[in-house]
């Protein structure tokens, strides 16, 4: 049996900023990046690093401490990294969630659906 | 000249972070820092959320069952009558009730066990601080609630009998179970 690639809509939010930040993602840009993709939820920096904890107890993300920095009076930072089977859950989440979005479309209707593309064609512009 | 928190403020908040922890959490609040009040209150938020991670990072089930069953089995053999009514409600629930907080202590203290500094001396002290912890809150248990505590005689007995079994269970002795090192975590640090 393959390893466990199950993740909860949390840990897909993290996965998604770590992806997103590529070589920049720690701590604070990985709770800035992920309150920008869960708006308007506010997210609490401890809970982005018990689920960062939990991720690397997985193994679906990697860490490394940087060299240290004096913006941040001279400490390191964590620099966290998504590993092979992170990606692999981070893809078969985004596919759940596109099935997921299609079966509301069906069940809403196309109406629904247009009204939803403009609303985020506004949000992106 | 970048501002930063206040010095006192910033050593009691290095206190509370688990030392494995500590580098990266009080970089990152330093750089979200906007103002003492502000750092105070993020800390607050922050900081125990990590001390539980780690807590939970360090614990593994054998781990825990282990000790339970050590601190249990201590507190038991020295309460009255330990062998006709070892699990009796007058014994029972005096001897879980101790054992579970000896127990969240010891998984307490492990989240703030430096890595690479688990010698066999301080597992020493950090298990007979966790039953001292324990004997400390069943006496206060024994003023509140004489149904639910153990004698004062017993309470001392098992104490010494609990310290010893956690700390040679902890040093790893084959006693019991083999702790892993450093609490197994995955961390690594780039040169």
């Amino acid at each position: 049996m393959g390893k466990n690639t199950n993740i909860g809509q949390f840990e897909h939010l993290l996965l998604t900023a770590i992806l997103a930040l590529r070589d920049d993602a720690y701590g604070v840009t990985i709770h800035a990046k992920a309150e920008e993709l869960a708006e308007p939820k506010a997210i609490s920096l401890g809970a982005v690093y018990v689920t960062l904890d939990r991720l690397e107890d997985k193994g679906l993300v990697s860490s490394r401490l940087s060299d240290p920095t004096p913006e941040r009076g001279g400490r390191a930072k964590r620099c966290y990294t998504l590993e092979a089977l992170g990606e692999r859950a981070l893809r078969e989440a985004a596919i759940t969630a596109r099935r997921m979005w299609e079966s509301s479309v069906e069940a809403w209707g196309a109406e629904w659906e247009k009204r939803w593309r403009r609303q985020w064609g506004k949000e992106t512009a | 000249m970048s501002q930063g928190p206040p010095k006192a403020v910033e050593a009691v908040v290095a206190l509370l972070i688990p030392p494995a922890r500590r580098e990266e959490v009080l970089g990152d609040l330093q750089e979200r820092y906007r103002g003492a009040a502000g750092y105070v209150v993020d800390a607050v938020r922050t900081v125990p959320h990590v001390v539980a991670s780690q807590m939970r990072r360090k614990m593994t089930p054998t781990m825990v069952i282990a000790e339970a069953f050590a601190l249990y089995l201590a507190f038991a053999i020295a309460s009255p009558g330990s062998m006709t009514s070892f699990f009796h409600k007058e014994t029972a629930v005096p001897c879980a009730i101790l054992s579970a907080i000896a127990l969240v202590a010891l998984v307490f203290m492990d989240a703030y066990v430096q890595p690479g500094c688990r010698t066999e001396k301080r597992l020493g002290l950090q298990s007979l601080a966790a039953v001292a912890i324990a004997c400390a809150a069943g006496t206060v248990i024994g003023v509140v609630s004489p149904a639910r505590a153990l004698p004062h005689r017993s309470l001392l007995v098992g104490g010494v009998i609990a310290a010893l079994l956690v700390w040679r269970a902890a040093a790893g002795e084959g006693l019991i179970y083999r702790r892993k090192p450093d609490g197994g975590t995955r961390r690594s640090h780039m040169a």
